[in-house]
């Protein structure tokens, strides 16, 4: 597969990484009927993200074979990231299990596994900006912003959608408010880094529009929606969408 | 150590002997090209001056290719030559995504990148690269930069012609005896 | 966590590389062990160069060229061209034809049965060996019973053809244009190229001490590649000034820095008086550029002081320019609307041209291949002559062509030939070449015969042919590389038969009957290749046995005599080993005596081992060292004793060493060479004068303009086309190569400005009409062609779409008709033609087409 791996990749596991780091500063102890929503849909999305990155590996059995002789390349971006999200991937899932035992897990457990996931978002921009055949890639502010405003922000609205947080609450609100500020910013980077580059900075308008200003103002006229659940899943869509066109052509730029 | 290409432009038709003579060492068909010559022209008619560049792996000395690689199949040869080693390769692209001289190709039949090896084989038979052996013109060389620089003066240009990225990137070893054209930005390609 | 704690590292230093020796095996060759074979490079490509091929396994895995020395400018490697490394891919290409074809739809016996309109479009079916020579010897002797000889017609000479049946030949003056008038009646050299010892061009040394040297009409990088371009980049560096006269900015001008002048093409002539005229000028105002002694000394017809006895008019070159006869001067100013030259270029040239530089006019011949250029060639050298520019080192008028580009003088090293039974063409008969379709198509008609081949023309003898019904393609590629194609593809569906040797399937196979499969020379015993330069002789030996059912040319030759019953040996008394053992026994090296002297050594064993007969000998070298080497580089110095100065015996001894002129030299006026064209009866020749004078072609620049005034308002045809020899090819071989369709995609030469008003930009798919046809290229948009020239490169395998009646592969002489005027000249580079944005689907990347044909 083409590019569009990297991109099913980051994009799920980006959200599901940012998801769970916004349920760890929110709730700080699980409840209710389903406290193993978030976890187990974290958990999900990213497996669904790795199956997919491995997708982009054209052979597995020759991956096998540089961890065997030795060759590994720890000084890639992409071995750093695969390591942190596997790192991550498998604290989610003891987290989930855990969970699913015991209705919660120890804070400090979700503590660590937040910093992996942070990390893990951050490494998944960071192994593009110095892929120095793509000036739009390399634009190290624009492209690490936007990777992690908009994992955070897209977190945040999955989190929100399936309750683990509520925007009712001013410092949700807030928090949302905020990352739609910073993910305004990195996107208008990206904005310039294409039109810099010659690419056509279309997708990521509409990305800007659709993505932080569109769940700002709903956020802002939350008190005006009877339907909360509803706007939650709204937010969470907008964001999610609003992403997923910035990313895809953050993608396209590539000829591959 | 680092070695590298030399590359006269004085002497340079843009013939695309080199370009085809690597085809041959590396039995690459038609759409993968490791060396590629193209020609270029400055000015506007009658006032036309030309330049022609022929671009390949640059044997860098902060190689992104190697640096991207996550499996290590890019790896540096003792004398410096930047190598792949395909039976590492797992088609991850990040090379050919990396050099910003579009230099490794990826073979989507195949599953793997390839790259330029400086000839390495070629070479420890005694032998020049390919290319360099090739040019009708005698237009390229390779070698070690230090030696190069001793045999071709050092007023040579590193790659900061108009046609190349900016060499503070991967610090390419690459060794220009320039035309004066070859800075203009208006050059535009000739693609006769 | 090595993956965090290394975070920070962004950058990209040698940590990060990877130790070789323990983790990873180093590249070895993987063609290692494998044998190097000296391989033929043999085509009529403008270089003569070593290329050599591995040979592993039974597979072709690699080439190289010469690395048998060290490299330097006195004794160069032979290092080949871009098409000679992509060599394997034609000899081992897809569209190689390995067994005899038949198509379908065709029967012997001639008329309906042949089904001739089917030509080009029917399938093929393989035949037996056995069946392929009986049905075509059953045609020819059927034609041979019903028309005699002349039922036939081949354009080149043929051995086997000879015996067979006899043909009435075609002839052209292709390379040469109007240099193949018999330039030796005023004084120059046959076709003034590659004569050795009578080279008008120095020897390559001497291009080092040159001032200026003019290249006019020449782009060595493209048309003499390989070595020669070494020699021109020597003088450079040694501060040798370059100019260049061209449409094109070419690629030898551009790696060179000459500076450029601009000229249309088919108009040197103008430019030429112009520069003369200002020679004149600038001589009366301050003296010392031309050289007055020089001119009456060695030529005749400049002045009125110096006519020759013959003369019949009392006009000279001097007068005329003046303008003494038709009252126009032929200023600067004249000439610029004509030429496209600005004055201030054309004085400066005058200047360059002084008597007191050391100046070389090395010309090639794209400019002699124009119509009205017939004059052209004793412009020239009176030019030179004005100058005092020959037979001193540092001075030449001459050409620069072919392997020989910059390297004049005899040979150091020449091949032997072998001495086979003679044969000759009961037919004497030639026709014009693009006059030659017609006639076919009419079933016979008039033709004034005044050659019947190449550069050699007689008193004419008007003809009448009868019917031709059967055509033959042996060596040439005549249907792709002849004018009036469209008409030619016509008149091969007229025929009852046509018969075709091919290695691939050429243009001449796909309009023909019945293809026979030939070797190509890596199949063959080996051999040494024509048009070697003077110091290397390529030799070459055998890479493969025949592939397919391929035969050689001797072979299937008496296959096809002794098919119509006669002995083979009439045209072949000799086998081929035999023919390369006396052809390496003849080989010849410079002594130190000056004398010629045997090359190869030849033991009772080698012979045997060529499976040849004959005596040992005593030479220089062994048959191993020929081998291995691929072939014999004469050692050069500078200064050695070697060197080579055209003209000198002339000029440093006129009355010893007269010229081949009726007068022993120069002749600006030449009453002989007026005479022989006057003769041929060819409509036009009022226009012509013993000693040059400005001619309207039939076709050129005058042609694009509505009423053929040059400044009115422009026609239907508003550009000036022409065929530049292109490096994809050799002419028309090597076409069908994957690697060399990629590296030269072969576009239309458009200049900047004319695509901008016509909307075209580079990469566009044009449309190119020409009074003849209609031919789809893009556009390769350039700032180095003068505006109004349109560039289609020479040689394209033709691929007409039937249904639209357009030809998809550009095609030059697809968009050129025949012209019946002019004295004969082939004029490839000013026709004219229209160009527009095509509106149907872009054409896309010839390489990215199927082969033409493909075996399997
Ligand atoms: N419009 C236009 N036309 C031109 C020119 C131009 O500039 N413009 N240039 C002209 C010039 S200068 C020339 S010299 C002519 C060249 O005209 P040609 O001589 O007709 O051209 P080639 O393509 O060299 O043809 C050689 C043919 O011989 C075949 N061949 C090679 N080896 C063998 C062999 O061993 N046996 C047999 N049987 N066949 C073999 C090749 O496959 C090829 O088909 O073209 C002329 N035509
Ligand atoms: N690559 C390649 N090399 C070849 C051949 C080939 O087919 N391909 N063929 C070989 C053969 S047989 C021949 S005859 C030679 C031909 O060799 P050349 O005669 O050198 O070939 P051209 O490319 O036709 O012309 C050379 C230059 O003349 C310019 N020119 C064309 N018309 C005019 C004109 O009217 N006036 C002036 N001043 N310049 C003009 C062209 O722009 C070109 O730059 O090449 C030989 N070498
Ligand atoms: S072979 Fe030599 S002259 Fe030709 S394009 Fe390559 S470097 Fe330039
Ligand atoms: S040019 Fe590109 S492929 Fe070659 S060493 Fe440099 S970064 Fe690597
Ligand atoms: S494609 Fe192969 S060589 Fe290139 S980075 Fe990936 S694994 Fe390394
Ligand atoms: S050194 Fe070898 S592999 Fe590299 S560009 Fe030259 S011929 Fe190709
Ligand atoms: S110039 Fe001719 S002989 Fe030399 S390599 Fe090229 S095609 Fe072969
Ligand atoms: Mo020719």
């Amino acid at each position: 597969m083409g590019l569009e791996s990297l991109f099913a990749f980051t994009l799920l596991g980006g959200v599901a990484a940012g998801a769970y780091v916004f349920e760890a500063c929110f709730t700080r102890k699980r409840s209710g009927e389903r406290p193993w929503l978030l976890p187990l849909v974290v958990v999900a999305l990213f497996a669904i993200g790795m199956i997919a990155a491995s997708a982009h590996v054209q052979s597995i059995p020759r991956a096998m074979g540089s961890l065997t002789s030795g060759t590994v390349n720890f000084g890639s971006g992409m071995v750093r990231e695969v390591a942190v999200s596997g790192v991550f991937f498998v604290l989610a899932l003891i987290d989930m299990i855990v969970t699913f035992v015991k209705k919660d897990s120890p804070f400090a457990l979700r503590v660590v596994t937040a910093v992996f996931a942070v990390l893990c978002m951050i490494l998944m921009a960071t192994a593009y900006i110095d892929v120095y055949g793509n000036p739009v890639w390399t634009d190290a502010p624009a492209t690490v912003l936007s990777f992690l405003a908009g994992d955070l922000a897209a977190g945040l609205g999955l989190c929100v959608a399936l309750g683990a947080a509520d925007l009712g609450e001013k410092p949700v609100a807030n928090t949302m408010i905020a990352m739609d500020v910073v993910l305004a910013v990195g996107m208008a980077l990206e904005i310039a880094a294409f039109s810099a580059a010659g690419a056509s900075p279309v997708m990521q308008i509409v990305g800007l529009v659709v993505a932080p200003v569109a769940s700002a103002v709903l956020t802002l006229c939350a008190s005006k929606f009877a339907n909360k659940q509803m706007l939650a899943i709204i937010v969470c869509a907008a964001l999610i969408i609003g992403v997923a066109v910035a990313r895809y052509a953050f993608y396209a730029t590539c000829a591959l | 150590m680092s070695v590298g290409f030399y590359l006269d432009q004085s002497r340079c038709t843009g013939c695309r002997a080199c370009q085809v003579v690597c085809k041959d060492k590396n039995r690459l068909e038609v759409g993968t090209l490791y060396r590629e010559a193209h020609s270029y022209t400055v000015g506007e008619f009658p006032s036309v001056k030309g330049f022609s560049y022929s671009f390949g792996c640059n044997h860098c000395d902060d190689a992104i290719c190697l640096k991207n690689c996550p499996t290590g199949a890019i790896y540096k040869a003792a004398d410096g030559t930047v190598i792949q080693d395909q039976s590492k390769c797992i088609g991850c692209r990040m090379c050919v995504m990396s050099c910003p001289y579009g230099q490794p190709k990826y073979f989507p039949e195949k599953g793997v990148s390839g790259k330029c090896d400086g000839c390495y084989g070629l070479r420890q038979e005694g032998a020049q690269p390919a290319c360099v052996a090739g040019c009708p013109n005698r237009a390229l060389d390779f070698g070690d930069v230090d030696e190069l620089r001793a045999k071709y003066g050092s007023n040579l240009d590193n790659g900061t012609i108009v046609v190349l990225p900016s060499p503070e990137e991967t610090h390419p070893n690459i060794l220009i005896k320039t035309k004066e054209c070859a800075f203009s930005e208006d050059a535009r390609e000739l693609t006769w | 966590m090595a993956g965090v704690a290394g975070l920070t590292a962004t950058g990209c230093s040698a940590e990060s590389s990877l130790e070789a020796v323990d983790k990873h095996e180093l590249p070895v060759d993987p063609a290692k062990d494998g044998e190097w074979i000296s391989a033929a490079c043999w085509h009529n490509c403008g270089g003569r160069c070593m290329n050599k091929v591995m040979v592993k396994d039974g597979a072709v895995v690699r080439q190289k060229t010469d690395d048998t020395h060290e490299d330097s400018i006195e004794n160069p490697q032979q290092r080949g061209c871009v098409r000679g490394k992509a060599q394997q891919q034609q000899c081992f290409g897809s569209d190689r034809i390995l067994h005899p074809l038949k198509r379908k739809g065709w029967q012997p016996g001639g008329g309906e049965k042949s089904n001739g309109q089917m030509r080009g479009k029917d399938e093929w079916e393989v035949i037996s060996w056995d069946e392929a020579i009986k049905l075509a010897c059953e045609e020819i002797k059927r034609i041979s019973d019903e028309y005699g000889p002349t039922g036939f017609y081949c354009k080149a000479n043929n051995t086997t053809l000879n015996v067979l049946s006899g043909y009435v030949r075609g002839w052209d003056t292709t390379s040469h244009g109007t240099y193949t008038l018999d330039v030796t009646k005023m004084g120059l050299p046959v076709t003034d190229c590659g004569t050795g010892e009578a080279d008008t061009s120095n020897d390559r040394f001497d291009l080092e001490n040159a001032d200026y040297i003019i290249m006019w009409s020449s782009n060595p990088a493209w048309s003499a590649a390989g070595t020669p371009i070494n020699y021109w980049i020597n003088a450079r560096d040694k501060g040798t000034k370059f100019v260049s006269i061209d449409p094109l900015y070419n690629a030898s001008a551009q790696m060179l820095d000459a500076e450029w002048v601009p000229v249309r093409t088919g108009t040197d002539m103008a430019l030429m008086f112009a520069v003369a005229y200002e020679m004149m000028r600038l001589d009366e105002e301050k003296g010392g550029i031309i050289d007055w002694d020089f001119l009456h000394k060695y030529t005749v017809g400049f002045d009125a002081e110096s006519m020759p006895e013959d003369k019949t008019i009392d006009e000279n070159l001097k007068d005329y320019i003046l303008g003494k006869y038709d009252g126009v001067p032929k200023t600067p100013e004249w000439a610029e609307p004509i030429c496209g030259v600005k004055p201030e270029q054309v004085t400066e040239l005058a200047q360059i041209l002084s008597k007191n530089n050391k100046v070389m006019i090395l010309h090639n011949y794209g400019m002699a291949r124009c119509n009205g250029a017939e004059m052209l060639p004793q412009l020239l050298i009176a030019l030179g002559a004005m100058g005092g520019h020959m037979g001193k080192s540092g001075h030449a008028t001459a050409s620069a062509y072919h392997a020989n580009a910059g390297n004049g003088g005899a040979r150091l090293v020449s091949a032997g030939s072998a001495k086979m039974v003679k044969t000759s063409d009961p037919v004497t008969t030639g026709v014009r070449q693009p006059q030659m379709y017609e006639i076919i198509k009419n079933g016979g008609g008039h033709t004034q015969d005044v050659s019947n081949a190449y550069g050699s023309f007689h008193e004419p003898k008007p003809t009448e042919l009868g019917p031709i019904k059967c055509i033959y393609h042996m060596t040439d590629a005549v249907l792709q590389t002849s004018l009036n194609q469209k008409e030619g593809i016509e008149a091969h569906r007229a025929v009852d038969f046509v018969l075709t040797l091919a290695q691939f399937m050429t243009t001449n196979a796909r309009y023909s009957d019945i293809i026979l499969p030939v070797t190509t020379e890596w199949e063959r015993c080996g051999g040494f290749g024509g048009y070697n330069n003077r110091e290397y002789l390529p030799f070459y030996t055998r890479v493969t046995q025949p592939l397919g059912e391929a035969k050689t040319d001797q072979e299937i030759g008496e296959l096809l005599i002794a098919g119509v019953g006669k002995d083979p040996k009439l045209a072949y008394d000799k086998t081929e080993d035999q023919q390369l053992y006396e052809q390496i026994a003849g080989c010849k090296v410079m002594g130190d005596d000056g004398k010629m002297k045997t090359l190869v050594t030849l033991t009772a064993e080698d012979i045997k081992g060529l499976n040849a007969e004959g005596e040992s000998q005593e030479g220089i070298i062994t048959l191993k060292e020929l081998k291995e080497n691929g072939g014999y580089q004469f050692p050069r110095k500078r200064d050695d004793k070697y060197g080579h100065i055209g003209f000198k015996k002339f000029v440093d001894d006129p009355e010893a060493n007269p010229l081949k002129s009726k007068s022993g030299k120069l002749e600006i006026y030449c009453q002989a060479r007026y005479d022989l064209m006057a003769s041929f009866g060819f409509p036009g020749i009022e226009q012509y004068k013993p000693y040059p004078t400005y001619v309207v072609p039939v076709t050129g620049y005058e042609s694009t303009f509505k009423d053929g005034k040059i400044g009115g308002e422009k026609g239907e045809y508003p550009f000036l086309m022409f065929n530049p020899h292109y490096l994809r090819r050799s002419h028309t071989v090597f076409d069908n190569c994957p690697w060399l369709r990629e590296a030269w995609a072969n576009p239309v030469f458009l200049s900047r400005s004319d695509a901008e008003s016509l909307g075209i930009e580079d990469g566009d798919t044009v449309l190119l009409t020409s009074p003849y046809g209609k031919g789809l290229r893009n556009a390769a948009v350039m700032d180095v062609l003068m505006p109004g020239m349109v560039g289609v490169p020479h040689g394209a395998w033709v691929d007409v779409d039937e249904e639209t009646g357009i030809d998809m592969a550009g095609s030059d002489n697809y968009l050129i008709g025949s012209e019946y005027a002019g004295m004969g000249v082939s004029g490839y580079n000013n026709q004219i033609c229209n160009v527009e944005k095509y509106t149907g689907a872009p054409l896309g990347r010839d390489c990215d087409k199927p082969a033409r044909w493909s075996a399997n």
